[in-house]
C-alpha cells in the first residue's frame, strides 16, 4: 500500500502561495515526484531504469571490449571472470554488446518520444481547440491509426521502408502517437471554454499564441505521464522488431537482435540469448513500475 | 405536452436515436476500414523495391518490363491504382505471394485456422487465470497477495514473449524433454486427419484419432502459455481495477451490514457488476492475441499467419506482409466494433 503524503508534502514545500508560474510548476513537479518516490515498487523501477541507462552510457568505462570486433579464437566462451556474460559465436563479449546495445534501445525510445509527444500534442490540441470538421477529420485519422495493431503496423512499415535504426524509430512513433492526440484533445476540450481563454481572445491573442503558450503547457503533463506508462510497450515493440531483424543492422548490437542471434546456440550456449532478453525485461519492468506508480498518483481508482 | 403523449413519444424518440447512433457507428466503421485499406495501399507504394522487378526478375527486356508494369496497373495515376487495389481486395485478391507463388488470400485462408486455434486458446487461458487473479487481488487490496499478483502481472507485461518462448523451449523441450518442440504436430502425425474445421484439436476428435489429439494438445501447451501470459497480465490488472471500484461502492457496505458473506459480496454482488467491463476486456484482448501471435509463431514455427508474415518479410514479399497486416487489422477493427456495440447493448448508460 503506497503512502499518501500529498498534503503533508505540499504544505512543507509550498509554505506560501507560489509567486511565479515557474515556481508553481516546480512545486507541482516536486510534489508529484515526492508522491511517486513514496512507493517502494516505483523506487525499484526508477533505480532499475537509471542503472540501465547509466550503464549503457558509460559502456566504454565498464568493459574493455569492443561490441563489434570479432575474435574467432574466443568463440562461444562460457561466462567467466574475463567475460562475465560469455562470448558469442563471433567471439564478441556479450556484456560489451549488451551495454552498447542498450544505446540502440534507448535511442529508439528517446527518438520515438521526441517525435510522438509534439505530434500527438499538435494533432490533439488542434482538434480539441477548433472542434467541428477539423476535429472530426483529425480524430478519424487518429482512430484509423489506433485501429492498426501496433506491432503489425510497425512491422509492415519497416518492411516497406527497409530495416534500420531510423526507420524503426519512425515505425514505432507512427504507431504510438494516436494515444497522445486523444489525451491532448480531451484536455483541450475541458480548457477550451475556460474563462482565461475567453479573456485571451478578448485581449486579442492570436490562435496559434493561445494554443502554443496557453493550452499546450497545460496538456504536457498528462501527455508525459501517458508517455511514461507507454515506454515499456515501446521497449517491447522495439525488441520485437529487433528479434525479427528489422531494427539496428549487424554488426551493431541491439537486444532483440542479440536474442535472435543466440537462438541457434540455445541448447549449449544459453548465455547468448538469455542475457539480452533479461536486459529487455529489466528495462521494461522498470518503466512499468514507474508507470504503475504514476498511475497510482494520478488516478487512485485504478 | 400531456403525460400520455410524452410516454407515447419516448420510445419512438429513443428508437430514432438508436438508429441514428447505429448509422454513425456503421459510418465510423466504414471509414476506419477504408483508412486501413488506404494505409496498406500507401505502404505498398513506398517500398524501395521495384514491384515489377520482383515479379519478372531484373534481366527482363524493356518491352517485357513495360508490359508487366501496365499489367500491374503501375502506369496508371495513383488514384486509379488505389481504385484497382480496392476493387481487388473487395474481390478477395491480395496479390500473388513471392514466397509460395500462390495467391496471398489462399495462403492466408489455409494458415488462419492455426493462428485462430492458438489465439483463441490463449485468450481463454488468459481469462481463466486473469479474472480470478484480479478478483483475488482486489479482495485482498493492499495486502501481500495483492502485491504479489501485481508484481506478477507487471512481470507478464514486461517480459519479451519471443525470449520467454525460447527459454521455455530450452527448459521444457531441449533439457527436460517434457513437451514437444516447435511446430503444430509431430512429423509422423502430419496429414492423418482430414481438415474439417481447421482446428487440429477438433478435427482429430472428429476423426476419432486420439493419438493425434494428444500430440496436437501437447504442441499447443507452450505457445498457448506464452501468448496467454500477456492476456493474463492484462485481464488481471483490468479486473482488479474494476473490482476495486465496485468494492468501494455503497451497495457493498449495505450488503456487508445486512450480513452477506464475503464470498457472496465478492462474486454475486461486486463481480457481477464488473461483468460487462470484464467481457469487453477479454474481447479486446483476443484482438491483441492475434497481434502477439506474430512473434509467438516466429519462435515456435507455428504454421499460422504470423509466421507467414515473417517469412514474407525475410523474402521482401510485400504482398504477403500487407496481406497479413490487412487481415489482422480488419479482424482487430471488427472485434473492437463488435465489443463497442455489445458494450452499448449490455450497458444502457453508455448509449
Amino acid at each position: 500500500m503506497p503512502a499518501q503524503p500529498t498534503l503533508a508534502t505540499t504544505g512543507q514545500l509550498a509554505g506560501s502561495a507560489p509567486r511565479s508560474a515557474l515556481q508553481a510548476a516546480l512545486l507541482r513537479t516536486a510534489e508529484a515526484c515526492a508522491d511517486i518516490w513514496a512507493s517502494r515498487l516505483t523506487r525499484v523501477g526508477i533505480v532499475l531504469v537509471a542503472m540501465m541507462v547509466l550503464a549503457s552510457l558509460a559502456a566504454p568505462l565498464l568493459t574493455p571490449y569492443s561490441p563489434t570486433t570479432t575474435d574467432l579464437g574466443a568463440r562461444l566462451l562460457q561466462p567467466s571472470l574475463s567475460h562475465p556474460l560469455g562470448t558469442d559465436d563471433l567471439g564478441r563479449d556479450v556484456l560489451a554488446r549488451l551495454l552498447y546495445g542498450g544505446r540502440a534501445t534507448f535511442a529508439i525510445v528517446f527518438g520515438t518520444l521526441v517525435l510522438i509527444v509534439p505530434l500527438g500534442l499538435l494533432v490533439g490540441v488542434t482538434a480539441g481547440f477548433f472542434g467541428g470538421i477539423v476535429d472530426v477529420v483529425l480524430m478519424r485519422l487518429t482512430d484509423i491509426f489506433l485501429a492498426f495493431p501496433r506491432l503489425v503496423l510497425a512491422l509492415a512499415l519497416v518492411a516497406a521502408l527497409g530495416p534500420s535504426l531510423f526507420n524503426a524509430i519512425i515505425a514505432v512513433a507512427l504507431t504510438s502517437w494516436p494515444a497522445y492526440a486523444r489525451i491532448a484533445r480531451a484536455e483541450t476540450m475541458t480548457l477550451r471554454r475556460a474563462d482565461f481563454i475567453s479573456i485571451l481572445k478578448v485581449l486579442g491573442a492570436s490562435r496559434p499564441r493561445i494554443i502554443l503558450f496557453h493550452i499546450v503547457p497545460l496538456c504536457i503533463s498528462s501527455v508525459l505521464v501517458r508517455a511514461t506508462v507507454d515506454l515499456a510497450g515501446i521497449i517491447i515493440i522495439t525488441a520485437g522488431l529487433g528479434f525479427l531483424g528489422l531494427g539496428v543492422q549487424p554488426p551493431y548490437p541491439e537486444w532483440g537482435a542479440m536474442v535472435s542471434e543466440g537462438r541457434r546456440f540455445m541448447q549449449d550456449q544459453w548465455w547468448m540469448a538469455t542475457f539480452p532478453g533479461l536486459a529487455v525485461l529489466a528495462v521494461s519492468l522498470g518503466f512499468n513500475l514507474i508507470g504503475d506508480g504514476l498511475r497510482d498518483v494520478m488516478d487512485p481508482r485504478a | 405536452m400531456s403525460e400520455a403523449a410524452a410516454a407515447w413519444l419516448r420510445p419512438r424518440r429513443r428508437a430514432g436515436r438508436t438508429a441514428k447512433s447505429l448509422l454513425a457507428f456503421v459510418a465510423a466503421l466504414a471509414t476506419t476500414l477504408l483508412g486501413l485499406l488506404v494505409a496498406t495501399f500507401i505502404l505498398g507504394r513506398v517500398i524501395p523495391h521495384d514491384p515489377v522487378v520482383a515479379v519478372i526478375g531484373d534481366n527482363a527486356t524493356p518491352e517485357a518490363y513495360a508490359a508487366m508494369r501496365s499489367k500491374l496497373g503501375l502506369d496508371q495515376p495513383l488514384l486509379t491504382q488505389l481504385g484497382i487495389y480496392l476493387d481487388n481486395v473487395a474481390h478477395g485478391d491480395l496479390g500473388i505471394s513471392l514466397v509460395t507463388s500462390r495467391p496471398v488470400a489462399e495462403d492466408l485462408r489455409a494458415r488462419m485456422p492455426a493462428t485462430m486455434e492458438l489465439a483463441t486458446l490463449a485468450t481463454i487461458f488468459g481469462a481463466l487465470v486473469g479474472i480470478p487473479a484480479g478478483v483475488l487481488a482486489a479482495a485482498r487490496h493492499g495486502r501481500l497477495t495483492d502485491q504479489l499478483v501485481r508484481v506478477a502481472a507487471l512481470l507478464g507485461y514486461s517480459v519479451p514473449v519471443f525470449w520467454l518462448g525460447l527459454l521455455f523451449l530450452l527448459v521444457f523441450y531441449l533439457k527436460l524433454d517434457l513437451l514437444p518442440g516447435p511446430g503444430r504436430i509431430s512429423v509422423w502425425n502430419q496429414g492423418i486427419v482430414p481438415t474439417v474445421t481447421g482446428s487440429l484439436l477438433v478435427d482429430s476428435l472428429l476423426a476419432g484419432e486420439t493419438d493425434v489429439f494428444w500430440d496436437a494438445a501437447a504442441h499447443l501447451v507452450m505457445p498457448v502459455t506464452i501468448l496467454g501470459l500477456i492476456a493474463v497480465a492484462y485481464i488481471c490488472r483490468m479486473t482488479r481495477g474494476f473490482m476495486l471500484y465496485q468494492l468501494k461502492q455503497e451497495y457493498v457496505l449495505t450488503a456487508t451490514v445486512k450480513g452477506a458473506g464475503r464470498l457472496r459480496i465478492l462474486w454475486n454482488h461486486a463481480f457481477r457488476n464488473t461483468l460487462v467491463q470484464v467481457v469487453t476486456i477479454v474481447a479486446l484482448n483476443s484482438g491483441l492475441a492475434l497481434e502477439g501471435a506474430v512473434l509467438t509463431e516466429a519462435v515456435f514455427d507455428w504454421p499460422g499467419i504470423g509466421s507467414y508474415a515473417t517469412e514474407a518479410l525475410f523474402r521482401a514479399d510485400m504482398n504477403g506482409v500487407l496481406g497479413v497486416t490487412l487481415l489482422i487489422g480488419v479482424v482487430f477493427v471488427i472485434i473492437n466494433a463488435l465489443t463497442d456495440l455489445a458494450y452499448r447493448f449490455l450497458d444502457p448508460r453508455v448509449a
